[in-house]
This record gives structure tokens, C-alpha cells and sequence, in this order.
């Protein structure tokens, strides 16, 4: 990140996150998740691997306020330690997708034409198979395993974002504050730093932010095919899978998962859209 | 976008097909690449268990597996331009004669997937945008959270119990026809419709905001009017691009509820072929899917820029 | 049935009557006009019976052997009427007479020494399980079949279902491998026909001629249903009456189920653990004999597997004649063998150590299984509080792994020795723990081991046989530790309301000529 504090829309950005009404609720949603993550599997101990299995598909009480699932372990504890596992390897996905989009559109965007063409048709190129292929062409080169998966998810997230990278950039370039830096001699470098890096991290987190559900999701699916997290894993998309068959005779193993999915969304989703009224504002 | 000029078109075709091309580059690596002799995995998933050296060596040489990788990528390539696609390791048939027995239940599927889709995304932002922030807007927001955070293939399993299993309609055995098609549909088309719907109600809501619609408003068309009339053919064209972009996320999910829904397509074909690791099989569909992206991507792109620019009465220019 | 191992006095006696499993008598009320419908994951690849994998032939009773097993897991001839040990290499085999291929022609003699010798010299397994088989015509309905060496096993191998499934040479000769082809041949001599397939189904018609009889049930039709939730859910909704391929986590979940049923049978097949011998910590006898002695083998079956597997008291089922029950959990004996061979806590750490080397053991489990991960994890947890570290590894395939590599300790893999050995241990000894077997997971290479081996396929006595299976297990268990068996698991299928009564056969052939709705 840039030192440099001359981002109109990273203030309004900011301001729009915590001062609007669906930013503080969508950061208010986040602490609450990242309390869960960094402190959960503490509290309950190791109890996400505790087998118990006399105490099988209990439903929820007060030993176990979200039930146990098929092997007795609290599932409780369970979507605890997932939030750790799940969170962080989207937060990786998603990161690991926003820095190489942020790298290939200022490479592109600042590079002469050879440069920019190979680039853009690379994206082309990725853009034109669908996640799911690629997702499956890395694990098959690879070999399955969560951290290949977490490669092969962020080779099939960043492409969009480089896209919007790099016609960020382009555009930046006619922009008269960066006309009148480069006719005073401002090295690139400076004018990348202080200029366009601000707007560009400005603009796909919002975009980035709003690519966190459907990771999350495509582990679920992933777990389903069988490429996913291992099962018996804390993650909840693994534990998703694995809680499909006890659906409708214990469906607090599905519930305790997705509830915590669908808090990740709605979070992501209103602090994106904060974010997105800041930076218009 | 909106100005639709042939050349442009031309020229966004080109750009489709080498981007087919370099996506073809990649999907081929997927045999060469993958861990463990090839010749070997053949052998196995034929079911010969413990292959001997004898059987590797033919196996080797039968299929161009010992020769540099640029030639195995032309051998790879001119066939698949024949429409040799190679032969599955699991059943030893080709490739391409499998994918064609299951291409018309996948085709099917997808045609009622978009269907549905595009009806009750449509459908949902009209109502959100004509309610907005009163309850069918709140519901419709709920609903879609909802289908976004469960996954295909307890939306799948949900339907089959309630619809089939307990209503006693449809069928668990999908048989690839029109009339088996809806309720794998829909479980698909509810992958995008969160997207879909709330993409088209933020810009309905734009374009309701804008002069002309104010214009109107004075005029006295009641707000569903403006809204149908006038704002969705105003803001159809990024819709359209989210549509085709949107193509790729049913393709990617077809696999899991064709699974879920037993549909003789080549989604389910896929995923058996992934727990056996059978590459052919896999590179097959990686090609389908790709191109039908890169086609329906072409297509949206297509159909946006023929929808009439001057739709929009508020555009500079 | 005799508690005996198969010998020369055995064999003679074993000329026996038609062997009719389950029969159900029918009344001329009991018209059932419906096929049977399977939910089945991967019925077939191909209809070449000389490929491998051909399981199903038996399975859906398009095939069948020359001999099958009763009940107990004893050899009894099925289309044969006697086998009979004439010399220590020669086996007389006498067919039953009457008997034709489903084209109508008759299987005599000369159509057996055909089909034995070819499937000899080309069926991977059957060539590994009757190598450089000779049969020769002795009579219309008699063949003499000569082994290279004597060996006391052959009525076991005819049992195999993937390698021994009788078919009419000339008529795959004449297929030529071309699938339609097979379909329409008639190449086998079970109650039901191919009538066509596909990766989607397997639609059989009733043999008319059957030699048993004609059968009840107008034809069967085998889904390709690839998930298992989908088999289920296909048999709640009526649309199959039976669903293949289900794990024992549908047991617990379908007590209650007014419209699925879980059924098992008695037979038990082991899920084992396989031991590295060759790299630390496992290359120990006492490490790998504590480990044995550690698993409560009791809970894994009762309370993790819900009562739906069986507590594994020895590496063989304990109907299996001649299975020793010594394989038995005493937690402190397994800690003072690991106290003895100097593997103590030193670093209050929890974990045993020995030299700064903490006592360590990645165990390989099959993802796709969900028993064996299961069981995997369940050790982990037994085996934590005598100071075994165990580090539970899932993988894709547990065999190539633990075949091509060495970075594992210990396998969880699923070996019967009825379902898929026919009961013959002698085979599955030669497969997976010899020096020379092509499947050595454990890389065992104990020469004692494969002299008894040896010993066993060359001995037709009855009595010594049983003194060398028993002291074959005494050596795998007690003395060397080489294999733990951690349960034994059940065939089991899930059926519907009109099946619910259905007795599953042991043999993992549920499926019979005269089989019928039980409760229609």
C-alpha cells in the first residue's frame, strides 16, 4: 500500500464503510466472524475432532447448543474451527487473486504493446474456461490436497479481476493529475505508488469482496466432487458435504454450515456495497 | 458496447477463437502433466491392476506417449479438430462417440436452465426495483442470500425430497428428456439467480432514477410501465454481459447437479470421470464447456450490442 | 456343513445335489410382471468376459462358475456335478448334464477344456490363480485338468468370480470383441440375458431354458446411479427396488425409514491395516504387535460402525473353519512391549520417544471411504492415550500410494477373504504378503512366511492343513505382527418395503434365479 494520502476514494471508501448504515452492519458481521475464527477453536477446546460416538446426531442442547453430527463431534466447535480453515483460505484466495490482478494490470496497462497483448490474451484465455475446469485441470495436474485447491481457486479468480486491472489503469493514464505529475518528472514509480495503485486497491476490493461467496461456495461443491478440503476436515464446505446424507434427519449439520456461509455473504456483500457508495460519493 | 459495428463483432470473434486456442493449449496439458506415467494410468483404469512392462510399452507407443510434447500437442490437436477426442481409460470407447450419446440431455438442460433462469431473475429484479426496499424487495433479497449459501447440491437434494420423494412428482432418474429437464433446472438455475436478479434490480433502480424516467413519470406512465418499457431495455446490455459471464457458472455447476439428478448428460460424465482420473474424459469436457463459454460469452456480447443504443434517451454522445 | 478343509476324501464327497440357496417356491399367484430394478454405480464397462473386473457377470446372474459356496464358505460344485482329486496335479471334473449356453448350444466337455485353457493363458487373473492350466477330454461330460504343481486349492479358484465365469469360447471368439456383438451371443449360461447396455443401464431378460428352472422375475434392469444419496433417494421414491454400493452410515439412518431398509448378511470380510515393515517406526515387531494390541476393536465395531460391522477378533472370520480368535485389545500389554523396546515419553510430551525420535505413524485412508476414514480416525483416537502419535493421511487411492512410495506407516485397505477371495487365503497370502507378491503393501519378506504359504497350497491333508492355518495366523498376528484386521464388514444393500424380508445371500451373489418380491 501506498504511504502516499491523496486517495479522494479511498476516504470516501472508508467512510462509506463505517459510516453508512450497511457498512457498519457488514463490519459489524466480519469482527463477529473473525472473533469466531481467531477465538472459537479455543474455547471449545479440540472438541471439532472429539469423536464421540455414543453421542451421534444429537440435536442441539445445552452440552451442544448446534447439535452433534454422525461421528458426535459438536458441531458447534466444528463450524468454529471452519471458520479459521474456511475464512483464511478464501482471505488467501482472495488475496493471492487481488495481488497477481494488480500485478498484471500495471504491468499491462504501463508496458508497450507486446507486453499488453500478451498479457490480455492470456487473460482472454483464462477467462474463457470456466472455473470449474480449471479448478479441475490444476487438481488433476497437481494432485488433490487443500493447498493445491487453494492454488487452483485463486488461478481461476484472478483473471477477471486483471481485467478491471488493467482498464483501471489504462484509463488512469489520461487523467490530468497524472498528465500534469509526469510533465513535472514524477518518476513512474512514484506516479504508480501515489496515483494509480490507491485507486486501483480502491476499486477491485470492492469487486474482490464481492468474489468471497462464491469461494467459499466452490469449496462446498468441490467437497462434493470430492476434490475439496479432506473430509472430517473442519471447513464448512467439506462439512457440508459431509452432512448431506443426515439432511433431513439431522439438519442442524447443514444448518450450523450454511448459516455461517450465509453470514460470510451478507457480511462481504454489505461491506461491498459500502464500499461502493463511498468511493461514488 | 452499443455501437454494434460489424468489424467490432469480427473482431470479438477473433479474439474468442485464440483465446479457444491458447484455452485448447492448456486443457491438452492436462494428460502430460498429470502425476504418474500415463501409459500406466491407461492400463489401470482398463482394470489391469498390475500392468507389465510389455503392456506400458504398448501402450506407450500406441499413443504417441513417448514423443516430444509439441508433437503430442499436433497429434493431440489435428485429432481433436477431426473430432477425435481419444479414448476414455475407463470403457475404452471414443471419447467423442460417448459425449455425442450425452450431448442432447446436456444441450436440454442448459436451454431450460437459461430459460428458467433469465424468467425468474427478470421476474424477481422487476418486482424488487417496482417495491424496492418495501417487503417483496426484503423477501426476494432473503430468498436469494439463501440459494447463494447453499450449495447445488443440497438445493438438488432438498427438491428431490420435497418434489419427488414426498409430492410424488417428477423423477429421481433424470432420463435426459424435456419433460424430466425442470427440476434439474431449476436446482441449477438458482446457482445464478442471486447474481442474476440482483445485478438487473440495481441497474433497474439506475435507470429509474435517470431524467427520462422522471420525464415519464411527469407523462403519468404508472412506474411498472416505465420499468418494463423503458428501463429494462436501458439497462438489458450489462445484464446481457453478466448473462453470458453467467454461463460459465451453470456450466461449472452442471457437473455437480447432473450428478445430484442422475441426468444422462455430459456433466455427470464428467464427474465420473474425475473420481477415476480419466483424463481423455476430462479434457472432452474441459473442450465442450470452453467453447460453449466462449460461444455464449460471444453471443450476450453480440445480442447487447444490438440492442438499440438510443434506448437509452439519457445517453451523452 | 463339515468344519473341514477341502481334501481328496472331501472332494469325492462333494458330488452332491443341486444346490438351491434360498429357495422361494412359487404359486402360480405369485406373476410378477415388473423387472427387478437396480440402483448400481458403474455396472460395466464391457461385455468381453476376458477382461477384467468381471464381477458383474456373476453378480446379475448372467454368468456362472463351476463351483460356489454355501452358506458356510465351503467349495460345492454348481455347474459341475463332481470335482475330484485324482492325482496331487490332476482334478477330475465332471459337469452337469443339461446344461447350455443361453444361444442353446450345450456345454459338454469339449467346451469346458476350451474355456478353461484360454482363460488360463489369457484372463490376468485367472493366469494368475491356474497358470499354464492343461485340460483334457476325458468323456463327454468329463475333463481332467493337470496344475503344474500340485496344489490343493483349485476348488477355491473355481469359485472366483472374476476369473472362472463360465462362457461359450466360440461365441466370444466369434464377437471379436465387438460389444454388440457379445450382446446378442449368448455367451453364457445364467437365468438372465443381456439384452442391451449402456453407461446408463443394464437391461437383462429371463433365460427361458434356465437349467434350474425358469425364473420368476421377467428381467432386471441395473441403473448406473454414480451417487450413492441418488441410489437412496431413487429407492424412496419407487423408482428402484434396490440400491447397491451403500455405506454402513445408511444403516443408523435408516432405522426408521418406513420406505428404505437396510439389510446385511452374516459374512464378514476384514478392513485391515497394511504395515510398512520396511522404514521405522513399523519395521518393529513390538511396535507393530502394540499397535495390534491397542485398537478396541469392540468399539470401532459397536460404536463407531453403530453395530452394523463386526468386532474383529482374529485377521479371518471367525465362521471361516479353522480362524484363530487371537487377536484380542490389552492396552497395558501394548504399553509395556513399547516400554520395553525403549520407546518411552521422555519429553512429557504426550507421544512416546526413542533416541529424540517421537513414536509416529501416518496411516493412509481412502477420501472416497467414508468407513475407513472413519475407522482411520478412530485409532487415531485409541491409540493417543498409550503415547502412538498416529497422523491420519487420506488419499485418492491407498494402493498406488502405499505400492509406489514409502512416505507412509500403515494402510487402512478392505480385503475379504470369502467375498473376494472365495475363501481362499492361500490366494490373497500370495497376493499380498509374500516376498515375490505383486501387491506387497506391507514389503514383508519373510521367508518362513513363504514356506508356509507353499506348504498350505501343496498340502491336501485335512488336519495338517488346519495345523498350518493356524499356525499361519499365530505367525501374522502374535509372533510377527504383520496385519491387523480392524473390522469386519457385512455385505449389505438397501431394499424397499416389497424386498424388506429378503434374505441376502453371504456369497456377494444377492441377487438369484428364483429371487422375488418378499413382501409384494
Amino acid at each position: 500500500m501506498s504511504a502516499v494520502e491523496s486517495s479522494v476514494g479511498r476516504r470516501g471508501q472508508a467512510q462509506g464503510l463505517f459510516l453508512s448504515p450497511q457498512g457498519r452492519a457488514g463490519l459489524g458481521l466480519l469482527v463477529v466472524l473473525g472473533l469466531l475464527a481467531v477465538f472459537g477453536p479455543s474455547f471449545t477446546e479440540g472438541g471439532a475432532y472429539q469423536l464421540n460416538p455414543l453421542e451421534r446426531l444429537q440435536p442441539p442442547s445445552i452440552a451442544h447448543p448446534f447439535g452433534t453430527d454422525h461421528l458426535g463431534r459438536d458441531v458447534l466447535a466444528r463450524v468454529a474451527a471452519g471458520a479459521r480453515t474456511t475464512l483464511l483460505a478464501t482471505f488467501l484466495i482472495v488475496g493471492g487473486a487481488l495481488v497477481i490482478s494488480i500485478a498484471v494490470g500495471l504491468i499491462a496497462g504501463l508496458s508497450g504493446r507486446i507486453v499488453d497483448t500478451i498479457l490480455m490474451r492470456l487473460i482472454d484465455v483464462v477467462l474463457a474456461i470456466p472455473d470449474l475446469v480449471i479448478a479441475l485441470a490444476v487438481l488433476g495436474i497437481l494432485g488433490p490436497g487443500f493447498g493445491n485447491l487453494l492454488l487452483a481457486l485463486t488461478v481461476a479468480s484472478w483473471a477477471y479481476l486483471g481485467r478491471l486491472a488493467r482498464i483501471h489503469v489504462v484509463q488512469s493514464r489520461d487523467r490530468p493529475d497524472i498528465w500534469a505529475d509526469q510533465l513535472a518528472g514524477v518518476s513512474t514509480a512514484r506516479i504508480v505508488a501515489g496515483h494509480i495503485l490507491p485507486h486501483l486497491v480502491a476499486q477491485l476490493s470492492v469487486v474482490a469482496t464481492l468474489r468471497v461467496g462464491g469461494v467459499v461456495m466452490s469449496f462446498a461443491g468441490l467437497s462434493f466432487l470430492g476434490l475439496g478440503a479432506e473430509p472430517g476436515s473442519a471447513e464448512w464446505g467439506a462439512q457440508l458435504a459431509e452432512a448431506r446424507i443426515y439432511m433431513f434427519q439431522a439438519p442442524w449439520m447443514v444448518i450450523a454450515p450454511a448459516g455461517c456461509i450465509l453470514w460470510t455473504i451478507a457480511a462481504t456483500n454489505l461491506c461491498a456495497d459500502a464500499l461502493r457508495d463511498g468511493s461514488k460519493a | 458496447m452499443a455501437r454494434g459495428s460489424f468489424a467490432q463483432i469480427l473482431r470479438r470473434a477473433a479474439g474468442a477463437l485464440a483465446a479457444a486456442f491458447g484455452a485448447s493449449i492448456l486443457i491438452w496439458m492436462l494428460i502430460p502433466l498429470a502425476p504418474g506415467d500415463p501409459a500406466f494410468r491407461i492400463l489401470q483404469a482398463q482394470g489391469v491392476l498390475d500392468p507389465t512392462a510389455e503392456e506400458v510399452a504398448e501402450v506407450t507407443e500406441l499413443y504417441g506417449l513417448d514423443r516430444p510434447l509439441p508433437e503430442q500437442y499436433s497429434i493431440w490437436a489435428s485429432g481433436v479438430l477431426r473430432g477425435d477426442l481419444g479414448i476414455s481409460y475407463q470403457s475404452g470407447r471414443p471419447v467423442i462417440q460417448e459425449m455425442q450419446q450425452r450431448l442432447p440431455a446436456t444441450v436440454r438442460l442448459t436451454v431450460a436452465t437459461l430459460a428458467i433462469a433469465l424468467l425468474i431473475s427478470v421476474a424477481a429484479a422487476l418486482i424488487a426495483a417496482r417495491w424496492r426496499n418495501q417487503w417483496p424487495d426484503s423477501l426476494l433479497r432473503v430468498f436469494a442470500f439463501l440459494t447463494a449459501a447453499l450449495p447445488a447440491f443440497l438445493i438438488g437434494f432438498i427438491i428431490l425430497e420435497f418434489v419427488v420423494v414426498r409430492g410424488e412428482w417428477g423423477a429421481v432418474i433424470g432420463d435426459g428428456t424435456w419433460a424430466g429437464v425442470w427440476l434439474p433446472a431449476l436446482a441449477l438455475s438458482l446457482g445464478v439467480f442471486a447474481t442474476w436478479s440482483r445485478l438487473l434490480r440495481s441497474d433497474l433502480i439506475v435507470a429509474q432514477g435517470k431524467r427520462f424516467a422522471l420525464t415519464l413519470r411527469a407523462r403519468g406512465l404508472t412506474e411498472g410501465r416505465i420499468l418494463t418499457r423503458h428501463a429494462l431495455p436501458v439497462a438489458a446490455p450489462s445484464f446481457l454481459h453478466a448473462v453470458g459471464l453467467g454461463i460459465g457458472a451453470i456450466l461449472s455447476g452442471a457437473p455437480v447437479i447432473e450428478a445430484v439428478f442422475t441426468w444422462p448428460g455430459l456433466g455427470s460424465y464428467a464427474v465420473q470421470a474425475v473420481s477415476a482420473r480419466d483424463m481423455p474424459v476430462i479434457q472432452g469436457y474441459a473442450i465442450y464447456a470452453t467453447l460453449v463459454y466462449v460461444a455464449s460469452s460471444l453471443a450476450a456480447d453480440i445480442a447487447a450490442a444490438a440492442i438499440d443504443p438510443d434506448a437509452d434517451p439519457d445517453r451523452v454522445r | 456343513m463339515s468344519r473341514k478343509v477341502l481334501s481328496r476324501s472331501i472332494a469325492a464327497a462333494i458330488t452332491t445335489v443341486p444346490l438351491l440357496l434360498g429357495t422361494v417356491s412359487l404359486t402360480a399367484a405369485q406373476q410378477i410382471t415388473e423387472p427387478l430394478v437396480i440402483a448400481s454405480h458403474r455396472a460395466i464397462n464391457t461385455l468381453d468376459p476376458t477382461a477384467m473386473n468381471q464381477a458383474w457377470q456373476l453378480r446379475w446372474g448372467v454368468g456362472e462358475t463351476l463351483m460356489t459356496m454355501t452358506p458356510e464358505g465351503e467349495p460345492v460344485p454348481w455347474l459341475l456335478e463332481s470335482l475330484v482329486n485324482i492325482a496331487p496335479t490332476q482334478w477330475e471334473l465332471v459337469l452337469r448334464e443339461g446344461i447350455s449356453f443361453q444361444n442353446g448350444t450345450t456345454l459338454n466337455a469339449e467346451r469346458l477344456a476350451a474355456f478353461l485353457e484360454y482363460q488360463s493363458a489369457n484372463s490376468t487373473l485367472a493366469g494368475a490363480l491356474l497358470p499354464d492350466l492343461q485340460a483334457e477330454v476325458t468323456g463327454d461330460y468329463t475333463v481332467v485338468i493337470t496344475t503344474p504343481e500340485p496344489d490343493s486349492v483349485v476348488p477355491r479358484k473355481l469359485v472366483q468370480y472374476n476369473a472362472f465365469v463360465v462362457y461359450d469360447l466360440d461365441a466370444v471368439r466369434a464377437a471379436n470383441g465387438d460389444e454388440d456383438a457379445f450382446a446378442a451371443s449368448g455367451y453364457m449360461t445364467g437365468p438372465f440375458v443381456v439384452e442391451s447396455y449402456s453407461d446408463t443401464e443394464l437391461v437383462l431378460t429371463r433365460n427361458e431354458n434356465y437349467w434350474q428352472g425358469t425364473p420368476p422375475l421377467p428381467g432386471v434392469r441395473v441403473l448406473n446411479i454414480p451417487d450413492a444419496q441418488a441410489r437412496l433417494t431413487a429407492v424412496r421414491a419407487g423408482e428402484a427396488h434396490w440400491a447397491r454400493q451403500m455405506s454402513v452410515d445408511y444403516g443408523p439412518l435408516l432405522e426408521n425409514d418406513p420406505q428404505a431398509f437396510f439389510l446385511q448378511a452374516d459374512w464378514e470380510s476384514s478392513i485391515r491395516i497394511e504395515m510398512n515393515q520396511a522404514v521405522p517406526p513399523l519395521d518393529e515387531i513390538p511396535v507393530r504387535r502394540a499397535l495390534s494390541l491397542a485398537i478396541d476393536y469392540r468399539e470401532i465395531a459397536e460404536d463407531f460402525m453403530a453395530g452394523y460391522m463386526s468386532t474383529a477378533t482374529g485377521l479371518y472370520p471367525a465362521e471361516f473353519a479353522g480362524s484363530l480368535a487371537n487377536q484380542i485389545t490389552d492396552q497395558s500389554a501394548a504399553a509395556a512391549l513399547l516400554d520395553e523396546a525403549g520407546w518411552v515419553d521422555s519429553d512429557g510430551d504426550g507421544i512416546r520417544d526413542r533416541d529424540g525420535e517421537d513414536l509416529r505413524i501416518v496411516l493412509l485412508a481412502t477420501g472416497g471411504r467414508s468407513d475407513h476414514v472413519t475407522m482411520a480416525l478412530a485409532v487415531e483416537q485409541q491409540l493417543a492415550p498409550i503415547g502412538i502419535d498416529i497422523e491420519v493421511q487420506q488419499v485418492e487411492r491407498v494402493g498406488d500410494i502405499a505400492l509406489e512410495t514409502d512416505d507412509w506407516n500403515a494402510a487402512v485397505v478392505s480385503n475379504g477373504t470369502l467375498s473376494q477371495w472365495s475363501g481362499s487365503y492361500e490366494t490373497q497370502l500370495t497376493r499380498y504378503h509374500l516376498s515375490d507378491s505383486v501387491q506387497n503393501y506391507g514389503r514383508t519378506a519373510d521367508p518362513e512366511l513363504d514356506q508356509l504359504a507353499a506348504d498350505l497350497i501343496s498340502e491336501f491333508d485335512p488336519d495338517r492343513k488346519l495345523e498350518l492355518f493356524q499356525q499361519l495366523q499365530r505367525l501374522m498376528v502374535e509372533e510377527r505382527a504383520y496385519l491387523i484386521a480392524v473390522t469386519m464388514q457385512r455385505p449389505s444393500l438397501v431394499v424397499d418395503e416389497t424386498y424388506q424380508d429378503y434374505q441376502l445371500s453371504n456369497w456377494f451373489r444377492h441377487f438369484r434365479w428364483d429371487t422375488v418380491p418378499t413382501n409384494p
